[in-house]
């Protein structure tokens, strides 16, 4: 969602939808900073350096973090920023033709990729300790002389208009609910277009767009770079030295804080049946604010990613009602790193959220879910948790967290990310230790200071919009059966979730688009 | 206690393997008298360890008619508890040991994780071996799980990429149970609440100590850990009870199916021909090599494809070991449907090339050296070294099998190659699925669109 389609009122559906006025969902704004967190950005840009060496280990890690993102696209030239970055990593150098650059990597078995997120763009390269001569230059020509072959520019713009018009809105129920509720919680603000970009904004990108989009925002001013692994010296130094010819470029204007203006449910029309839902809010703490441990663990017991039924969502969806795959809550903004449960680094963000992901239900039971994970978020956020529950959830954070930065490549990541929150500490470390700490009524009372079940918006990806936008502004019961026998107490918190009020203020708190609206322009 | 003693007495233990091959650590062999394998991997990862229990038990093994996915299903179950240890308290408890846990079933293998601190390593291996050796879950909560189940076969329905391997295998298979996908057709998952009795024969007769092996990577106290195994695994009893997988017969014809997708997408050309299973090390090799020779980065298709002709935005489908004859493919994202035809010509006559031993020495250097460097590359945590072992450990039965396979590759040539591409890349044993945007009526399909 662009801020110009924003502008254009009632240009589309989904500008109408996003720009609702809210109602009784609740509409709050942001704070104009977070309150208790460090200034941001204090270590990072102006080709700041971090080494993590650890020379017996057999391969290096490199990354080259770029203080801009999807935040940085013109409007009408939405996914600009993730295209250059495509395009530098993908399409060339100087030295090298796309092609060669391919064959130059692949016998070392060598990383490279660039990954867009809203306020970063990284480079994230990672080869055998051996090979660190042959692929450095390579990395480095990436950023400072990318080849802007026209041929490769077609290719890849190409590429990301298809990976939004024919996959995002077709191929991945789950993506398509997350990126909703993104479009959401960011309506009219810079995070509020899918960082790939829009089918018409990236349309309109020239191959100028990109070359003089690249000399104003991969600049010295913006970048850092850093090392770890297996090698010796000063790598960060030399690899500085290497980008120094980077033009010197002016830091990023902050991004402001977002305004939630969308209704308390959008939801989207499309073919197929299974049922994607996903609900979150915006929040004004993050790591380096002091209750963001406290609401880390809170999170956590509430839903930790993928990690079973000793949480709650996948306890009482899955576990208990069958009703998915599974149920999580996140405290900040989440991607899952490629191949395992873990997050991803370098996607930090200035401004975080509070978010539930559903995973895909069958049409027959949308509404009951999107009431039981309701129903949980609210007993959660009014009752907090239990001793016994915070002990554990401390023990098993204690222990999970170290999986975290064991490999080269995520410990850069996260000391960069650290960078970008102006932690002189390590969030990790700094986590794991306030763990020891964290007793019960701060941690209650850390919930019941930032969490608003009322405030969260609900976006559902489904066939049959039309009929459940009916039930919602009717408050239907969405009764649920059951083919074996559930215990008592299981059908008494039933009778309770399939009346619970859902919160909206009147019909037009429940908009539907069809899916080919969404990511348009 | 006396049988655990006894058992103890038995054990064939096995030395250090001294000199690692291509795969860069050490594999430490054990193996209990009720035929339970055992490996350690030692890994520099101060006060951590992966811990996976492997069955060599996947969707291979669905043999009977209705009751495809169940060895995925058997995965979900083994969360279920056991009357020591309720499905809670496993949860609980491993949680609280700090541990990250999960699973996966493939055709072949069933592998159960936990990875975390080695502290909690004694603790961990109590509580898996009690859940291998004493399941005890009821009617009800089986019943309930196996809608866990449709849900992770809902999540995947909208991609045409499953669509592919779903219409690929039942095209190009006639007997052998890799017909079906590992999550199972769709009216199989759906009718898996009457399953409860074909679930627990499925349990008693094929998870026993014989057809599974433990796998520790990491920072551990190997006597200790190795001891824990022994009291805790020793007393499981029985030995695997396989039905018979019908061999699948040569096909004779080439196969080709289409299937229209309701949503715009971006067509899919897959195509792919039987080769030999993993125990034919040599063929394994050959395919990890040909696979990027034909279709990776370094190839000539890759570049004339994507980035030259454009016809393709991505080829996928990387070659994966299996225990018994399956398929050499690959799969093309294709840029729109008159790409079809050029492609389908391009990978003719890259084919062609192969098997008239055109094969570009430059070329095969560097994907010999990108298969060995991966090892590297790909072993940066004890979980993703054990990841390695556990495919070639339950493809073959032995994780050493890894080693041996590379060692091949290092020795591959030319020749080789086309000998390879010449016997099984023919166009009478091969199969093509093609599934493309078609005119179909816009309906709710619990089936993701495929009509």
């Amino acid at each position: 969602m662009s801020r110009r389609l924003l502008a254009a009122a009632g240009a589309a559906a989904l500008a109408a939808a996003c720009a609702g006025t809210g109602g009784s969902a609740g509409t709050r704004t942001a704070s104009p900073s977070t309150a208790g967190a460090p200034p941001l950005h204090a270590g990072v840009g102006a080709g700041s350096r971090i080494g993590l060496p650890a020379p017996s280990h057999p391969t290096i890690a490199m990354r080259v973090m770029f203080l801009t993102g999807s935040v940085d696209d013109p409007p009408g030239k939405e996914g600009l920023t993730a295209l250059t970055a495509a395009i530098m990593a993908e399409g060339g150098t100087a030295r090298l033709s796309a092609a060669e650059l391919q064959r130059a990597l692949y016998p070392m078995a060598a990383e490279l990729e660039a990954v867009t997120a809203k306020e970063t763009v990284v480079f994230a390269g990672r080869c055998p300790k051996e090979d660190l001569e042959r692929f450095l230059p390579i990395l480095e020509d990436v950023v400072r002389q990318p080849r802007f072959d026209p041929a490769e520019i077609e290719r890849l713009k190409r590429r990301a208009i298809d990976a939004v018009a024919k996959r995002l809105r077709t191929e991945s129920d789950e993506e398509l609910g997350k990126e909703t509720l993104s479009l959401m919680l960011y309506g009219g603000h810079p995070y509020g277009h899918f960082t790939g970009g829009t089918v018409q904004g990236l349309a309109s990108i020239t191959a100028d767009d990109v070359k003089a989009h690249w000399k104003r925002v991969f600049t010295q001013g913006r970048m850092s770079v850093g090392s770890a692994g297996g090698y010796d010296g000063d790598l960060p130094a030399r690899f500085a030295r290497d980008l120094a010819g980077l033009p010197g470029g002016a830091l990023r204007p902050p991004v402001p804080p977002p305004v939630t203006r969308a209704p308390r449910f959008l939801l989207v029309e499309k073919p197929s049946a299974p049922t994607a839902i996903s609900m979150g809010m915006t929040w004004d703490v993050r790591r380096g604010d002091p209750d963001f441990p406290a609401l880390v663990v809170a999170v956590s017991a509430l839903g930790e990613h993928r990690q079973g039924s000793a949480f709650r969502l996948f306890k009482e969806l899955r576990e208990v009602r069958g009703l998915n795959y599974g149920a999580y809550a996140y405290p900040e903004h989440f991607v899952q790193a490629p191949g395992s449960a873990l997050p991803a680094v370098n996607h930090p963000r200035t401004h975080q959220e509070f978010t539930v992901w559903v995973r895909p239900v069958e049409p027959q039971h949308r509404l009951f879910a999107v009431r039981a994970a309701l129903y949980e978020v609210e007993r959660w956020a009014k009752a907090g948790l239990s001793q016994e529950e915070l002990d554990r959830v401390k023990k098993f954070l204690a222990g999970y967290t170290l999986t975290f930065d064991q490999a080269d490549t995520r410990r850069l990541g996260y000391a960069l990310d650290d960078r970008f929150y102006g932690l002189d500490k390590p969030w990790l470390a700094t986590f794991r230790s306030r763990l020891a700490t964290l007793e019960l009524e701060e941690v209650n009372a850390a919930i019941r200071r930032h969490v608003d079940p009322a405030r969260l918006r609900i976006a559902v990806a489904t066939h049959g919009a039309a009929e459940l936008a009916a039930e919602i502004r009717t408050g239907a019961r969405s009764p649920i059966t059951y083919a074996v026998a559930k215990p008592r107490e299981v059908l008494a918190a039933d009778q309770v979730i399939e009346r619970l009020p859902l919160g909206i203020a009147g019909a037009e708190d429940v908009k539907v688009v069809k899916v080919e609206e969404l990511f348009e322009k | 206690m006396i049988v655990a003693l006894a058992l103890a007495m038995s054990m064939a233990a096995a030395p250090a393997r001294p000199a690692p091959g291509p795969f860069p650590f050490p594999i430490h062999r054990r193996q209990l008298a009720n035929g339970l394998q055992v490996f350690f991997v030692p890994y520099d990862s101060p006060g951590l360890a992966a811990y996976f229990t492997v069955f060599r038990v996947g969707s291979r093994d669905e043999v009977e008619p209705g009751r495809t996915g169940f060895a995925h299903f058997f995965e979900h179950l083994s969360y279920r508890g056991t009357k020591a240890h309720s499905a809670d308290e496993w949860e609980r408890t491993t949680k609280s040991l700090g541990m990250d846990s999960n699973a996966f079933t493939d055709d072949d293998i069933t592998a159960y994780w936990l990875y975390g601190p080695s502290s909690a390593l004694p603790a961990v291996v109590a509580l898996e071996a009690d859940r291998f050796m004493n399941l005890d879950y009821r009617e009800d909560d089986f019943k309930v799980e196996s809608r866990a189940v449709l849900g992770e076969l809902m999540k995947t329905q909208a991609s045409p990429d499953f669509a592919v391997e779903e219409a690929s295998r039942q095209l190009a298979f006639t007997r052998h149970t890799y017909r079906h996908t590992t999550i199972g057709f769709e009216r199989d998952v759906r009718d898996m609440p009457s399953g409860y009795r074909y679930s627990l024969e499925f349990y008693r007769q094929l998870y026993r100590p014989d057809a599974a092996m433990v796998l520790v990577v990491g920072d551990f106290d190997e006597k200790a850990v190795f001891e824990a195994i022994e009291r805790s695994y020793g007393p499981w009893q029985g030995t695997a009870r396989r039905a018979k997988i019908e061999p699948e017969p040569p096909q004779r014809e080439e196969r080709e199916a289409r299937r229209a997708w309701s949503t715009p997408v971006l067509p899919r050309l897959w195509q792919g021909w039987h080769t030999p299973g993993a125990e034919d090390l040599d063929a394994t090799a050959a395919q990890l090599v040909l696979w990027p020779l034909l279709f990776g980065p370094p190839s000539q298709l890759y570049r004339e494809l994507i980035l030259e002709r454009r016809l393709a935005q991505e080829i996928s489908g990387e070659f994966q070991p299996r225990r018994d004859p399956y398929l050499f493919g690959y799969e093309l994202v294709l840029e729109n449907a008159a790409a079809e035809a050029p492609a389908r010509a391009a990978v003719e006559r890259a084919v062609a090339d192969i098997v008239a031993g055109k094969v570009d020495p430059r070329v095969l250097a560097d994907v010999k050296a990108n298969v060995l460097a991966t090892l590297v590359m790909q072993t940066d945590t004890p979980y993703r070294t054990g990841i390695w072992l556990v495919y070639y450990g339950g493809t073959t039965g032995d994780p050493g099998s890894l080693d041996e396979v590379m060692r091949r590759v290092e020795r591959l040539g030319p020749d080789d190659l086309a000998a390879f591409a010449k016997r099984w890349l023919v166009p009478s044993n091969r199969t093509t699925i093609v599934v493309a945007t078609g005119g179909a009526p816009e309906k709710a399909a619990a089936r993701g669109g495929v009509q």
